[in-house]
């Protein structure tokens, strides 16, 4: 099964941004505006690296990580937060195990690539 | 002496003085009374003697040399004497001219004293002034009141004298002995009364002068009280005052005391000052408020009034006392303080607005991060890629800025003393010193180290690291090519001083001060993009979070900087 990668933000810019920069690079970007559309496209059947926000109207970050497990959605997929704060959030207490990796906005685009490309590897394998 | 005991010790002796002259008078008219009694029959014994020869013969005559009364011969005869003696007791003489003829009257040898003669003042009376002579004389230690009578003939002419000592009577015989220790116990009476009253003005001057004392301790003690005092009477006049009260006012306590309000203080204020007498006087007891006070010297004082009524001796209303609190300098303090904390709360939303801009700031970067370096690989032309470069350059800039802004926000958290930990400086520094070799290695800079191994400082690991880091980074940035940087420490009781010093541009002495305001350069127009202004703020925060105190030093522009900021010493 091909894994994919998925941008969860609320802001169109970046979304873009990462669309852009993976497409460069030959990879195709799953877009998701919120956290309900990103459990909306994991129902559809997606699996792979989910780049997620961690501040959204709504439904943010953490709390789509809780539905995803709650729902079953989370096998077969590396989760990597996008976020502004280096220091630790109150609300991601219980859910680190799920978490792979940590991007702090603004990223470094090449180092983004290698580390998405990293996860996917592992996923595959 | 107590003033009890003086009391009744000058009681006793007013009143045995009383009881004492009560008896002397007593005894006086008892006296006068019998001596009247004894007069009343040595007069009538002496009217018997003379009756008893009228019995015998009509008037005195000499004849041939003899006393005769009428026919009846007197000399030798002691049949009248005797019989007088024989009624009244006592003794009864009849001299022929001076010499004693008849009489019972005896001499030495008991026998009777016919033929002595009269002398003193009775012959005196009776042959010089031809009076009747009254007198008292002791005969055989007996006193007795005597009589002595002249006899005249029919022409006249004294010729004898009847005679006639009437026993005194016992009472009146002790009587001056009676007396005479009366007046003794009296004059001693009024000795000591005398005494004890001088010795008792002397107690009394004594209580008088304590007393004094104690009024004026009481005043001294007004006096002394910092705060100015009043008193006033229920009419608002003023009845004392103390030295700080004087002072205030400006005015001496004689130009204070007997005026009211309004004649010293003017209309404006004294009706305040009234108005408020008046409601504490028509409910007496204690009052309290605040008040603007215009002193003599024209400043305004910010005074609390705090008075009470006092009553007079009889328990009515005798007026009031105020003691006035000067609370200028505590208003002033208090608008301090709220001041300070205004800024405070200013400085944490300040700090509330850096946090959000900070987080704000990188979600556009994010696209500029991940866009720009794409289009410099996509473009072609040279003057499109540095335009590229310049954008991305300008985008890390950004972000550092927002990461240094984030940095000094979040340093802004106080760390709790007792989770500071034990660091030793030497090889701390040496560690920091490490850290930042890149950015001194490429200007040719080297640091030097000169703490003494063994200081100690108490704190938080993480901010001094970014402390050292700040201020060698800084020193590097100001030091010319292959300058040095020295690192010391001096060790107090309780803390230690530390020392960055570069000789490096140094700091204008306006400058001195300002340089650990945030976002302060000393060039505002220099567009020193890797300097934000942040280093120094950051570390004056640190330092502070420390309870410790940062400065700079620089003897001028071109002569170098030297940064000391004080940590707590760890002596565990």
């Amino acid at each position: 099964m091909e894994t994919g990668v998925m941008i969860v933000d609320d802001n169109d810019f970046i979304r873009e941004s990462v669309d852009i920069l993976f497409r460069t690079a030959g990879i195709r970007v799953v877009d998701a505006k919120g956290g309900n559309e990103c459990l909306s496209q994991l129902e559809a059947g997606f699996k792979g690296v989910i780049l997620l926000d961690v501040m959204m109207p709504g439904m943010d970050g953490w709390d789509t990580i809780r539905n995803m497990v709650a729902r079953g959605l989370y096998e077969g997929n590396a989760i990597l937060m996008l976020t502004a704060k280096e220091k630790p959030d109150i609300k991601m207490n219980g859910i680190q195990e799920y978490i792979s990796d940590y991007i702090t906005k603004p990223f470094n685009p090449m180092e983004l690539l290698e580390t998405v490309k990293f996860y996917s590897k592992l996923l595959t394998t | 002496m107590k003033p009890v005991t003086t009391y009744i010790l000058v009681s006793s002796l007013v009143a045995i003085l009383a009881i004492s002259t009560f008896a002397l008078l007593s005894l006086n008219r008892f006296h006068a009374a019998e001596a009247e009694e004894e007069r009343e029959n040595l007069e009538k014994c002496i009217r018997t003697f003379r009756e008893l020869f009228a019995y015998k013969g009509t008037g005195f005559r000499i004849v041939d040399g003899k006393l005769l009364a009428g026919n009846y011969l007197i000399n030798g005869n002691f049949e009248l004497p005797d019989k007088v003696q024989e009624i009244f007791g006592g003794v009864a003489t009849v001299f022929q001219g001076d010499t004693r003829v008849s009489t019972n009257v005896l001499d030495d040898r008991g026998l009777r004293a016919v033929g002595t003669k009269l002398i003193g003042p009775a012959y005196d009376a009776i042959f010089r002034e031809g009076k009747p002579y009254r007198g008292e004389t002791v005969i055989l230690k007996t006193p007795y009141l005597t009589a002595y009578d002249p006899i005249r003939d029919v022409k006249g002419r004294i010729i004898g004298i009847l005679f006639v000592g009437v026993e005194k009577s016992a009472f009146l015989a002790r009587y001056s002995g009676l007396r005479m220790q009366l007046m003794l116990t009296l004059i001693g009476m009024v000795a000591s009364f005398t005494i004890l009253m001088t010795l008792l003005g002397k107690v009394t001057r004594k209580y008088e002068q304590m007393n004094k004392d104690q009024v004026r301790f009481f005043q001294t003690l007004i006096n002394t009280i910092p705060s100015p005092v009043y008193y006033k009477d229920t009419k608002g006049r003023y009845l004392g005052c103390n030295n700080a009260f004087e002072s205030g006012a400006k005015l001496a306590r004689a130009e204070i005391i007997g005026k009211t309000a309004y004649q010293l203080w003017g209309k404006e204020q004294a009706d305040q000052h009234r108005q408020k007498d008046l409601e504490l006087l028509e409910t007496p007891g204690a009052q309290m408020y605040e008040s603007a006070v215009k002193f003599a010297d024209g400043t305004l004082h910010d005074m609390v009034f705090n008075k009470a009524t006092f009553q007079d001796k009889d328990g009515s209303l005798g007026g009031l006392v105020g003691v006035l609190l000067d609370i200028t300098e505590r208003k002033e303090a208090e608008k301090e303080k709220s001041l300070l904390e205004a800024q405070l709360h200013h400085s944490r939303m300040l700090e509330l607005v850096m946090v959000q801009l900070g987080h704000d700031l990188k979600t556009p970067l994010t696209p500029l991060f991940a866009l720009l370096p794409l289009i410099r690989e996509l473009v072609s032309d040279p003057g499109l890629k540095r335009m590229a470069d310049i954008c991305s350059r300008n985008a890390v800039q950004i972000k550092e800025l927002t990461d240094r802004t984030l940095k000094l926000a979040s340093l802004s958290s106080i760390v709790a003393p007792s989770n500071w930990e034990k660091i030793q400086l030497a090889s701390a520094v040496d560690g920091y010193i490490l850290d930042s070799a890149q950015s001194y290695a490429s200007k040719n800079v080297s640091c030097k180290n000169t703490i003494a191994p063994e200081i100690a400082v108490q704190g938080v690991a993480d901010q001094l690291k970014e402390l050292f880091a700040n201020l060698i980074s800084n020193a590097v940035r100001y030091s010319p090519e292959h300058g040095v940087i020295l690192i010391g420490a001096v060790a107090a009781e309780k803390t230690v001083t530390i020392s960055v010093e570069d000789k490096g541009i140094g700091l204008a002495p306006e400058h001195i001060g300002r340089v650990f305001d945030e976002f302060f350069k000393v060039d505002e127009s220099r567009h020193d993009l890797a300097a934000q202004g942040l280093g120094l703020a950051i570390c004056k925060k640190i330092v502070f979070n420390h309870n410790g105190r940062i400065w700079a030093e620089s003897p001028g522009i071109g002569m170098g900087t030297t940064i000391r900021f004080i940590l707590p010493r760890s002596t565990i």
